[in-house]
């Protein structure tokens, strides 16, 4: 089962100008996502039956898609913080 | 000096056990390479095994420039166990273009020879690793996992 991440927290502070701090609902994004992403399952299941009957070796496509899937699920608890000429950038992916 | 026992003393200089937790473990290490068929009560209830070979989560990259500069990544392991597992799913004519392009970078690591169990012992073996770089301009940069 593959966790997506649901948010992300993005944060910019400036001295000499108002910091930003802004949430984006990935979830949201997903869900909007969702319809293409069963469109694009459905596809290479055909593609890889089609590419089994036909006898080629490589017909993982369905796999590929959903370990693309669940690389993008483990980004998951990913942090980066920069801070440099007193600007400080914060991104953080739950 | 057995590699659990070693692994065990690295985790106590690390501070990633404690001195009482790391004599449980070597405890549990000797009663289990001897077999104490007269101990009954071993300080360990089960295998300690799966402790031991607890996998390290997180990936950090820090890096301190002489500036001022900070960059502090952390980066969850399960994206890099992910991401080689995808390298083994890509297509032969994609992989092969990928490896004659990192091989004209200068890069020479064939990605179709990666196995998922290699996948996990390389996961597994960055657990030792750490890698400090301080260089003379005053720059730091920390690679380390936890």
């Amino acid at each position: 089962m593959i966790a997506l991440p649901w948010s992300m927290w993005v944060s910019v502070r400036r001295p000499d100008r108002k910091s930003v701090r802004v949430w984006l609902p990935l979830l949201l994004l997903w869900l909007i996502l969702l319809p293409l992403v069963v469109l694009a399952f459905a596809i290479t299941v055909i593609v890889d039956i089609a590419m089994l009957v036909a006898g080629q070796d490589y017909h993982h496509y369905t796999l590929l898609l959903y370990r693309c899937l669940a690389l993008i699920g483990d980004t998951r608890g990913m942090v980066v913080t920069v801070h440099g000429d007193g600007t400080d950038v914060d991104i953080s992916i739950r | 000096m057995s590699e659990d026992r070693a692994r065990i003393l690295n985790m106590l200089a690390d501070g990633k056990i404690s001195a009482e937790e790391a004599e449980r473990l070597l405890d549990a290490l000797d009663s289990r390479t001897t077999m104490p068929v007269a101990d009954p009560a071993p300080a360990i209830k089960g295998d300690p095994t799966p402790l031991l070979q607890a996998l390290p989560k997180y990936l950090f990259v820090k890096v301190d420039s002489a500036n001022g500069d900070k960059v502090d990544v952390k980066v969850p392991l399960a994206l890099v166990r992910s991401g080689l597992k995808l390298t083994s799913l890509i297509p032969p004519q994609a992989m092969d273009e990928i490896n004659e392009q990192m091989a004209d970078k200068g890069i020479s690591i064939d990605f179709t020879n990666f196995k998922p169990e290699d996948i996990d012992e390389l996961v597994a073996a960055l657990r030792e690793m750490e890698v400090n770089v301080d260089s003379t301009n005053g720059d730091k940069v920390r690679v380390y996992c936890e």
